[in-house]
């Protein structure tokens, strides 16, 4: 197997550059903490800023590698996160049946990539109902969590 | 009463009944991400509050020693650990299980849970009282060295960069700090976000960080999702066998590991088993195949983590401390029953203890034909589902389980938000250990850290309350060590084993 072509790691650099604003922004806010408070956050974000402006300077130098993009869809991904977002946020609002039910579903079409059967709509669609039927009766009576 | 009437009092129908139930409720309910060992043990309390007192401890010891073992399958068939302390399994576990060798994992991780879990009850059974007095010379100074000592191990967390490893153990340590500081009462980077106050529930976060990223990369391709083992019948009992007469140096150290931080107040199965997988990962020829599907790295987080169980009962018993959270809540129980813990538990009420102690033993060796049937059970379960109706089961599992542990729909919300931007961070080259990592050990190193540079300022040399105790000292030793081996083992060009993938 040939050595994959060396290619400076940008998503890396990119990764890098948010952290180190999200270092610069803990030291920021540590300055309204008590002198108690403040000492492992500032300790923290100063690592985070040093840290992250190295692997920047790495990547400058093309001392670090970048890895293989993933294969695959991009807008199934994306699907997946707004279901699990939507769901996340719709809880409150509609109940854990409803929102479960479509978010379940919606993630049930996301996932399947061959084509839909009459008999595979009803073998996974009652499946999903089962899990979803079993696991609110678990949770809701036996374990009696307060289930939206 | 000698040893044999002890073990005779824990044989009666009633309690091997009581052992099996436990340990069949604990392992399914630890099982299920989001469900701890600790909710395992405090749901299923109650029930045990009419009966006799060692037949409620046997029952308790049970569920407990079987919802840690029970973590172990989440992490290896889909990649979340079911108990906070299945993470370091999940490092190991689910590249195994991606390789087609998923049912060899679960083996080797019952057969390191039953191993670990008899080291555990054993130190219980013969030194409770000399090691829960060793427990006592903790201090915040030595907490605060055994999280660095766990934190070490970021810098092999990193999947191929020391420095994003280490930037990933930052934001961890970051995300730590949010809510109300445990030293001092700073509200910290919560914002507008009344709902932060609490900070991060740690459960809720190591679902959404783990677990997320694997649905949405599941739903990418059309490909499925484990590999089903070749050709290979039965449990691979001689193969894990072999592997295991292989690793017993690393057995033994990791149950050694989980049993010593189990007797630790507030340390528990997770850190036990980061150190442990730390411990096995610097001393393997094989070094380099950990986190890719190493057997050496399942069987070290699962015999730490079910050791923690005995050591964690030692201070519970001996000392009225409890080791872990689920002692918490047997100690609850305990003075329900009306026993008094303490340094005479053992001599007052030896006959109950010792039953008790006895019956976690027999719950262990339990735990054994348990773990092997139900563990095969879920790999052949989790590898024939099809994709289309596993997706939607294991985040309907994550919704659920990051909502029941403290009732709370934004936590539902953290864990979804958590797991995206752990994709995200996925995609620029940002793994979730390190972070999880950081946010796990940051309150105790934090805590530690404050509370030593207090108790040196009183003292007048802040140096000396870190550096000067010797407990410390040691700790300091294995730091340097951990992160100095691998270092002068490249330098001495000392060879790797072949991987065996």
């Amino acid at each position: 197997m040939t050595e994959p072509a060396r290619r400076p790691d940008l998503p890396g650099a990119a990764g890098s550059a948010l952290m180190l604003a999200l270092g610069a922004a803990a030291l920021y806010f540590a300055r309204e903490f008590s002198d108690l408070g403040a000492v492992f956050p500032r300790a923290i974000g100063a690592f985070l800023v040093g840290l992250s402006a190295l692997y920047i300077v790495l990547v400058a130098s093309g001392r670090t590698r970048r890895a293989a993009g993933p294969a695959g869809s991009h807008l199934r991904r994306a699907g997946v996160a707004a279901v699990m977002l939507g769901w996340a946020y719709a809880l409150p609002a509609l109940g854990f049946l409803a929102s479960s039910a479509v978010a379940m579903t919606l993630l049930m079409l996301l996932a399947q990539h061959d084509r839909w059967t009459p008999r595979r709509a009803l073998g996974v669609g009652a499946g999903a109902a089962a899990v979803l039927i079993g696991l609110y009766t678990l949770f809701k009576l036996a374990l009696q969590v307060p289930l939206p | 009463m000698g040893s044999l009437d002890h073990l005779l009092a824990a044989l009666t129908p009633l309690n091997l009944l009581l052992a099996l139930a436990g340990v069949v409720a604990g392992t399914v309910i630890g099982a299920l991400p989001g469900l701890t060992a600790t909710m395992a043990v405090a749901v299923l309390v109650p029930f045990t509050f009419s009966m006799a007192p060692a037949a409620a401890l046997i029952a308790l010891g049970a569920i407990y020693t079987g919802a840690i073992y029970g973590g172990a399958y989440a992490a290896i068939l889909l990649n979340t650990p079911g108990t906070p302390s299945a993470i370091a399994t999940t490092f190991d576990g689910y590249p195994m299980a991606r390789a087609g060798r998923g049912d060899l994992a679960l083996t080797l991780a019952c057969l390191a849970s039953v191993f670990g879990g008899l080291v555990g009850a054993g130190f219980l059974l013969l030194l409770a009282p000399p090691m829960a007095a060793v427990a006592l010379k903790f201090g915040p100074v030595e907490y605060f060295w055994l999280a660095v000592f766990g934190l070490t191990l970021i810098a092999s967390l990193g999947e191929g960069s020391t420095v994003r490893g280490l930037i990933g153990g930052c934001l961890g340590l970051l995300l730590s700090m949010i809510g109300v500081a445990e030293v001092g009462g700073d509200v910290r980077y919560v914002g507008d976000f009344k709902a932060l106050l609490g900070g991060i529930d740690i459960v809720s976060a190591l679902i959404g960080l783990y677990c997320v990223p694997v649905l949405i990369e599941l739903v990418a391709t059309p490909v499925r999702h484990l590999e089903a083992a070749n050709q290979v019948a039965g449990f691979r009992l001689r193969e894990a066998a072999a592997i295991l007469a292989r690793a017993k140096f690393n057995l033994a150290r990791s149950a050694v590991i989980g049993t010593v931080i189990g007797i630790l107040p507030g340390a528990g199965g997770s850190i036990a088993s980061l150190v442990s997988y730390s411990e096995a990962k610097r001393t393997s020829p094989r070094r380099d195949n950990f986190g890719r599907g190493e057997p050496d790295g399942v069987l070290a987080t699962e015999a730490a983590n079910n050791a923690t169980v005995g050591g964690g009962f030692i201070p519970t018993l001996v000392l009225g401390i409890p080791g872990t959270p689920p002692d918490a809540i047997i100690l609850g129980a305990l003075l329900v029953q009306g026993i008094r813990t303490g340094p005479t538990l053992f001599t007052q009420q030896g006959p109950i203890v010792y039953t008790f102690v006895w019956g976690l033993i027999l719950a262990t060796l339990i735990m054994l034909p348990v773990g092997l049937l139900i563990g095969r059970f879920a790999f052949r379960s989790i590898v024939a589902i099809p994709k289309a109706a596993l997706v939607p089961s294991v985040a309907l599992l994550t919704v659920l389980g990051s909502f029941a542990v403290h009732n709370n729909t934004a936590e539902v919300q953290q864990m979804v938000v958590l797991g995206v931007a752990a994709w995200v961070l996925g995609q620029l080259g940002f793994s979730a250990s390190p972070i999880v990592l950081g946010l796990i050990l940051g309150s105790i190193a934090e805590a530690g850290f404050v509370q030593g540079h207090l108790i040196g300022g009183a003292k007048g040399s802040v140096w000396a309350e870190f550096l000067g105790r010797p407990i410390s000292q040691g700790i300091m030793a294995f730091i340097l060590l951990g992160l100095l081996w691998p270092w002068w083992i490249k330098r001495r060009g000392v060879p790797q084993e072949v991987p065996h993938d």
